[in-house]
């Protein structure tokens, strides 16, 4: 292969390191108004009266909204599910007289400038009728809790149940029953842009936008549900890139509807630009409790496997009715047992709407049981590998979940032979027993094995994809998607698809970037580690069409049959005799040229069958998105007297099918273990037990690791299984690196200390309270 | 997440700022730096008609060499000149220390020692955004009468967290503080008060304007415990600085910060190991006498119990430090 496998440089790099004037934050509209939003500062209220008529009169503002200008027509926000399939809890408004969560928009101002939009929003006055709140989901079952909406009972938006098996006969023939309860926190994937939108209305109800968000067609649908209008009424633009989501943006949130009618009203654009603040309190990853109860034999075979998990979804169910789902999907499949049943339960509460993030569910469960498989293998004394060989699926195993289908690539255990090998985990010392003093070190490990996020291996769950593929009589190629780059590097990694197929060299291909959802075909959202696999494997179609329509006209003009010919490099020639070749810009010129071309010899043939633009389509529904496989080893350094972690070494292991450019492969990586060090050590969204309100609403209250937490040394591991579905053999690799990291900190920490933190994040009080030192 | 409507003066000479302190007085902040006060202006923590920039006046941005061996340094210097200044770093290392533990080196290439000196106090109820503020109570900080940390409280309890007055009270620093009129000398260790409100004696129409720096030949020590090494600021923060050599350490001062409204001199733990010296077993006992000078600690950004570890394992860690040098 030419171009798959390569690092080659990313195309958007330049622009990006010179201000990236193409992120949407930077997108601007003659005329353009400034919108804000105004608030609720507390978590559950009934709104008895709202009076605007002061901020109207203020000079500069040119449209108000309150609940009573806005369509009260119920919807969901999620991107990846059509609002009228029904099968997420339809329970948000874009403004309501019902306040559910502290931060709630109850009002809405566009004015000439962003400070004006400001001054503005102080003089609405609000009367609040004061409900009681309550933040704990636990607390929020009980009898006789507020109650957040009608229809669900004891706030509960949705309770999934699955069993398999006879799960009280597998306890009963266990020899040893673990049991462990494991709390995870609110956490915010961080992106860099904040959320940013430019809404025009271009009157007939019809709307242009232009937003920082992860999936166009999905923007396109809400917005155009909780408006009421016909869809193709949106016209959604597709930025070049946006500036990080993480799954942070796979919803549509108030400000773009708001932004809509706020144009609408004022007939002028409206942007809306998030504050820090406003970022931090719009999506989480849902906090998950979750119970584990575990059977084993004395050789560590499973025996049954048993877990209830309670989601706390915050005001709306949105991303947390169906995170709650992947979370327990995550769970079951990830070790074979023949005995299983799990309990799990979304909640509404008044605390903030979650959402979505990388790991969609599976970084709370893998903490979870890796957390527990490890106290299993220490207690049992079994090595961790074997243990973990012994009760995972195999390649050619059963498909967890759907009958019938086979797992077709699993390199699981090279990825756990190779990551072991690396870190040395076979010469780690007993708990406890490396180092002296204050100082401890220990090395942890955690497997990913089977299903993360929508990873399933199964086809037909939205993940449709779309390209085209067009070529310029100069042989250059544009390439057309609808899935944006939220920053993974994919407009590099699809490019190398779609030039590998063509058999273009790299410098040849281009990514359209001014696309939108009236020229280009659906594409799912840029979620799902499912970039390289679906939006791939859309883009090698339309690519092999180009290139089919290429080699027909070539054959005519080489007088050679197209399935004798092959392309290089930007050649064109025929198989067996190289010189007999022509270039990609001759025959795309030759195609596209308007008359019959003269040269030296006289007037070429043609024949009319030849014309037109060269060009490949695709839609198509891929056939999976396999699931990949990670397992992150780490050594970690403990101070036993203040409680700090520090990790010093990692090896992440990966079997992602087919590496298609190492330096992005490790770039997500890397950065996957930023943010799982974050998660597993420091990070926390938190709020005042009485008011509701964020306590942590910027970068110093809400710490994320910097460079200096960073361990100096990422060894990556690529096994290559050879997806047999993917393009060129590639499945997926994004979000598992995310999922690894806390587990294995935590067991590392348990290795080092021999205490066991099962309560995310892992700060040093916690350290130290594990310790018994607090 | 605007800033609030103001006049932004910028001065070229100490005389003018200190006029324009006098003309505008408490309608005026000081903006050094701006490291600290743009932010909470735009948090509308406070609403000044007038933001005085002294970032031109470079009568404040020296480094001077007294005849006695110490030195005289200008409130405007900023904290990156100073982590670079030889002389800093050769005579007063812990002090160096303090200022290279400060925030990040973007924020050091701006801040000053000044702004770091008169730092207003932090909290996460008050330094939080004006949005957010209205669904608490209004609290000592925004005009009411009541303390969010410590509900039943008649002080404001936020917490002082800077780094640098630390070794500067245990090198017996004296702060020039100065009106358009006159002109006073007060030592740092008499600078701060025990009230997240009011925490310094500076009156509203006055500036620091220098820190002058005793000749110290002590061995010294700062120490810094934060939630994130790259950039934070301290959960607690200890400096120490003992006379003599060895064990033996005739004079001993011991300053933490970071854990209440003001930095705490630790009087008995310093007596019990200048009296005893610098034993394992004397600094366990003076370990032991940390809590009780404490006074009331708070949750505020971390527990009040683990704060107290904090300062125990501070403390000894910086006595075994000075034994070392
Ligand atoms: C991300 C971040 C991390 C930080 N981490 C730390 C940390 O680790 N440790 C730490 O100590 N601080 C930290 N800070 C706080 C702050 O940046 C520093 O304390 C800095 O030294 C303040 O200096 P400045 O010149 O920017 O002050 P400014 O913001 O300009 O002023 C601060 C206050 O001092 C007053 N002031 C300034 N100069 C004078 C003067 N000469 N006379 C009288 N009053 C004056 C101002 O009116 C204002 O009230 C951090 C800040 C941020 C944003």
């Amino acid at each position: 292969m030419s171009v798959i496998g390569k690092s080659v440089a990313r195309p958007d790099a330049l622009d990006k390191v010179t201000g990236g004037k193409a992120y949407p934050v930077n997108f601007q509209l003659p005329g353009m108004l400034h919108g804000k939003l105004l608030r609720s500062p507390y978590p559950h209220a009934k709104i008895l009266s709202i009076d605007t008529s002061a901020a109207e009169q203020l000079p500069g503002v040119k449209a108000v909204l309150t609940h009573h200008d806005v369509p009260q027509r119920k919807f969901t926000s999620v991107y990846f599910v059509p609002t009228d399939t029904k099968s997420l809890p339809q329970d948000l408004l874009i403004m309501s007289d019902h306040v559910r969560f502290a931060g709630q928009p109850v009002a809405a101002v566009a004015a000439t400038s962003a400070e004006i939009a400001e001054q503005a929003l102080e003089l609405i006055e609000v009367d609040y009728e004061d409900l009681p709140a309550v933040f704990d989901p636990e607390e929020a079952m009980q009898a006789g809790a507020p109650q957040l909406h009608d229809g669900a009972e004891n706030n509960i938006a949705v309770a999934p149940v699955m069993e398999f098996g006879d799960i009280e006969a597998g306890f009963a023939g266990a020899d040893h029953i673990f049991e462990g309860t494991y709390t995870t926190q609110r956490a915010h994937t961080c992106y860099l842009e904040p959320r940013v939108c430019v809404a025009e209305y271009n009157g007939n109800d019809g709307y242009t936008i232009n937003s920082s968000m992860q999936h166009l067609f999905g923007l396109r649908e809400k917005l155009a549900f909780a408006l009421e209008i016909p869809e193709s009424n949106v016209r959604v633009i597709k930025p070049p890139y946006i500036g990080g989501g993480f799954g942070g943006k796979l919803d549509m949130s108030y400000i773009e509807p708001v932004a809509a009618l706020l144009s609408r009203k004022s007939g002028r654009p409206v942007r809306m630009e998030h504050t820090r603040y406003e970022d931090f309190i719009t999506t989480t990853r849902n906090p998950i409790k979750v119970y584990l109860k575990t059977g084993v034999k004395k050789d560590g075979t499973f025996t049954a496997r048993y877990a209830s998990s309670i989601l706390d979804a915050g005001a709306h169910a949105t991303h947390g009715a169906e995170v709650i789902n992947v979370h327990g999907f995550a769970w079951l499949s990830s070790y074979h047992c023949e005995n299983m049943k799990w309990e799990g339960k979304s909640v509404y509460t008044n605390n903030m709407i979650g959402g979505g993030y990388r790991g969609y569910g599976a970084p709370q469960a893998c903490f979870a049981f890796e957390s527990q498989n490890d106290e299993i293998c220490e207690t049992l004394g079994l090595d961790p590998i074997e243990f973990r060989k012994k009760n995972a699926r195999q390649l050619g195993s059963a498909h967890p979940l759907v009958p019938g289908l086979t797992i077709d690539s699993y390199a699981m255990e090279e990825v756990l032979d190779r990551g072991a090998e690396a870190i040395g985990l076979a010469q780690r010392h007993p708990p406890g027993a490396n180092g002296d003093g204050t100082t401890k070190r220990g090395i942890g490990m955690a497997l990913f094995p089977f299903w993360v996020s929508g990873c399933v291996g199964f086809p037909d769950i939205y993940e449709h994809s779309g390209a085209i593929v067009k070529l310029n009589v100069d042989g250059t190629a544009d390439v057309a998607t609808a899935s944006v780059d939220i920053g993974s590097g994919q407009i590099t990694t699809l490019l190398q698809i779609a030039a590998e197929e063509l058999g273009l060299p790299m410098a040849a291909m281009r990514m359209v970037d001014t696309s939108d959802t009236t020229t280009v075909p659906f594409d799912a959202p840029t979620h799902a580690s499912r970039i390289t696999y679906g939006s791939g494997l859309a883009i090698k179609a339309a690519a092999g069409e180009a290139k089919k329509r290429l080699l027909d006209v070539a054959g005519t003009m080489l007088e050679a049959s197209p399935e004798d010919l092959e392309v290089v490099d930007g050649i064109v020639r025929v198989k067996g005799s190289p010189d007999t070749a022509l270039t990609v810009a001759d025959v795309a010129s030759r195609a596209e040229s308007p008359f019959i071309q003269f040269t030296d010899q006289g007037p070429a043939p043609t024949t009319l069958a030849e014309k037109g633009t060269i060009i490949g389509l695709s839609s198509m529904a891929p056939p999976s998105n396999p699931s990949p496989i990670a397992a992150g080893f780490v050594e970690v350094e403990v101070d036993t007297e203040t409680g700090e972690v520090k990790v010093d070494r990692v090896v992440y292991s990966h079997d992602l099918g087919r590496v298609i450019n190492p330096k992005g492969a490790e770039g997500q990586v890397e950065g996957g273990f930023q943010q799982g060090i974050g998660y597993a050590l420091m990070e926390e969204i938190q709020f005042d037990p009485d008011s509701g309100t964020c306590l942590t609403g910027c970068f110093l209250d809400y710490k994320i690791p910097t460079a200096v937490e960073m361990p100096t040394q990422i060894e990556s591991i690529f096994v290559e299984s050879n997806e047999p579905t993917g393009p060129f053999g590639a499945k997926s690799m994004s979000e598992a690196c995310v999922v690894v990291p806390a587990p294995a900190i935590a067991n590392a920490i348990y290795n080092a200390t021999g205490a066991r933190l099962k309560d995310l994040p892992i700060t040093p009080e916690r350290v130290l309270a594990a310790l018994g030192e607090l | 997440m605007l800033l609030p409507d103001h006049q932004y003066l910028t001065v070229d000479s100490l005389s003018d700022c200190l006029k324009a302190l006098r003309e505008n007085g408490e309608r005026a902040q000081v903006v050094a730096g701006g490291t600290d006060v743009i932010f909470n202006m735009r948090l509308k923590l406070f609403e000044p008609d007038v933001a005085l920039s002294i970032r031109r006046v470079a009568e404040l941005q020296q480094v001077e060499e007294l005849p006695d061996g110490g030195l005289r340094i200008g409130a405007g210097c900023r904290l990156v000149d100073l982590v670079e200044h030889p002389l800093v770093n050769e005579r007063y290392p812990a002090f160096a220390d303090a200022v290279r533990a400060v925030a990040s080196a973007h924020i050091r290439n701006i801040a000053t020692l000044g702004g770091n000196i008169c730092l207003k106090t932090r909290c996460w109820y008050t330094n939080n955004s004006e949005q957010w503020r209205q669904g608490v109570k209004e609290c000592f900080k925004t005009d009411g009468e009541l303390c969010h940390v410590i509900k039943s409280s008649s002080l404001c309890h936020a917490i002082n967290n800077a780094d640098t007055p630390l070794p500067l009270i245990t090198l017996g620093a004296v702060l020039t503080l100065q009106n358009a009129d006159q002109r006073r000398e007060v030592p740092i260790a008499e600078f701060y008060r025990k009230d997240g409100m009011d925490h310094t004696v500076l009156a509203p129409d006055e500036l620091v304007t220098h820190v002058t720096l005793p000749p110290v030949a002590d061995r010294t020590v700062f120490l810094k415990i934060a939630a994130r090494q790259g950039m934070d600021f301290s959960q607690a923060a200890i400096a120490a600085r003992a006379a003599g050599t060895g064990a033996d350490a005739p004079q001993v001062s011991l300053v933490l910060g970071s854990i209440s409204m003001a930095p705490i001199q630790l009087d008995q733990p310093a007596r019990t190991v200048e009296a005893q010296g610098l034993s394992d077993e004397a600094i366990e006992q003076a370990v032991a006498q940390v809590r009780a000078e404490l006074g009331e600690l708070t949750s505020l950004y971390a527990r009040a119990s683990y704060k107290s570890h904090l300062a125990k394992v501070l403390v000894r860690r910086a006595l075994k430090a000075l034994r070392e040098m």
